[in-house]
């Protein structure tokens, strides 16, 4: 039987305006939590969506992207875009799910969400908290 | 050069006392500092103030300033330019104000881009919103416009020595949802 190569997990710890991640590909439980306001987004998330890029490469089985996102300036929604469009080949074996959590009446995140589902065409599912 | 209280002059900038206000180069580094610390000010001067609302704020101050950072890192990058930055406090209302140079051959476009999200209606803005955000186009103004409880002024002043001046005046109402 064929093994799947599993990369190393990555972590970044929370800090004054960038979030809490913890992409773990053993569990494919990928967490992004907090608030995310970087004058360069790209810098951030550019690990994040090159880590993405060579995680999908390994065909994991199951995906859970979970977005616990209290605050997304501009800049870190389009970073946000392209991270998920490094997710998206998983939806090809259905294998992934976006669990976009946001807080009660808060429309903007809400709608973030919405709109990056509907755009890329990537199952969603949505918990208010 | 002009000293602060000639530019202030200019712009008949106001004083408050719950108040933020800079005016000085705005890069990136800056920027990062300054709204560290308007998050905790924000914090602590609208306690109580539901949370959806000091997000509202929030954002737009954010977009604001970091606009003005990229705008004089993209287009002043031998020296950046000094630029206001004001943000105050009332007990139903936040007031933010921005003034940033911006240049000449800048100034028409700038003007019909910002023209053309203050002519838009909601689902317009809400278009603009989805193309600009899978596109990677400019998104922080739209995202102001759009808020229900914003109200967004601008001009294009142009001073004495011929700078062109951005200002941009928001008001954010939240004083319906004060706890």
């Amino acid at each position: 039987m064929k093994q799947r190569l599993i990369m190393e997990a990555l972590k970044f710890e929370p800090y004054l305006q960038t979030p809490e991640i913890d992409f773990n590909p053993e569990s494919g439980k990928m967490i992004i939590r907090g608030k995310s306001y970087p004058g360069d987004a790209i810098d951030f998330y550019l690990p994040l969506i090159n880590w993405v890029k060579e995680y999908v490469k390994t065909k994991p089985p199951k995906t859970e992207l979970i977005c616990e996102i209290e605050y997304l300036n501009s800049a870190s929604q389009k970073q946000l875009v392209e991270l998920f469009v490094a997710f998206k080949p998983l939806t090809e074996k259905n294998s992934l799910l976006v669990i976009w959590k946001y807080e009660e009446g808060d429309d903007d995140i809400l709608t973030v969400g919405e709109l990056i589902e509907h755009e890329l065409k990537l199952p969603f599912k949505y918990e208010e908290i | 050069m002009q000293t602060i209280a000639e530019k202030k002059a200019l712009f008949k900038l106001p004083y408050h006392k719950n108040q933020i206000e800079y005016w000085g180069p705005v890069n990136s580094n800056f920027c990062d500092s300054l709204l560290s610390m308007s998050h905790d000010f924000l914090k602590k001067f609208l306690f109580g103030v539901h949370v959806r609302h000091l997000k509202e704020i929030f954002s737009v101050f954010v977009e604001l300033v970091q606009n003005i950072a990229e705008y004089n890192q993209i287009k002043f990058a031998d020296a950046t330019p000094q630029s206001y930055v004001n943000l105050v406090i009332n007990d139903t209302s936040v007031f933010i104000t921005t003034k940033n140079e911006i240049k000449e051959k800048d100034v028409a476009s700038i003007k019909n881009y910002i023209e053309s999200l203050t002519n838009s209606t909601k689902e317009e803005l809400k278009e603009k919103h989805r193309d600009a955000l899978i596109e990677g186009k400019s998104l922080g103004l739209i995202i102001i416009v759009k808020m229900n409880n914003a109200d967004f002024n601008y001009e294009i002043i142009t001073d004495e020595q011929n700078a062109n001046w951005l200002s941009i005046e928001t008001t954010i109402n939240y004083g319906s949802a004060q706890i």
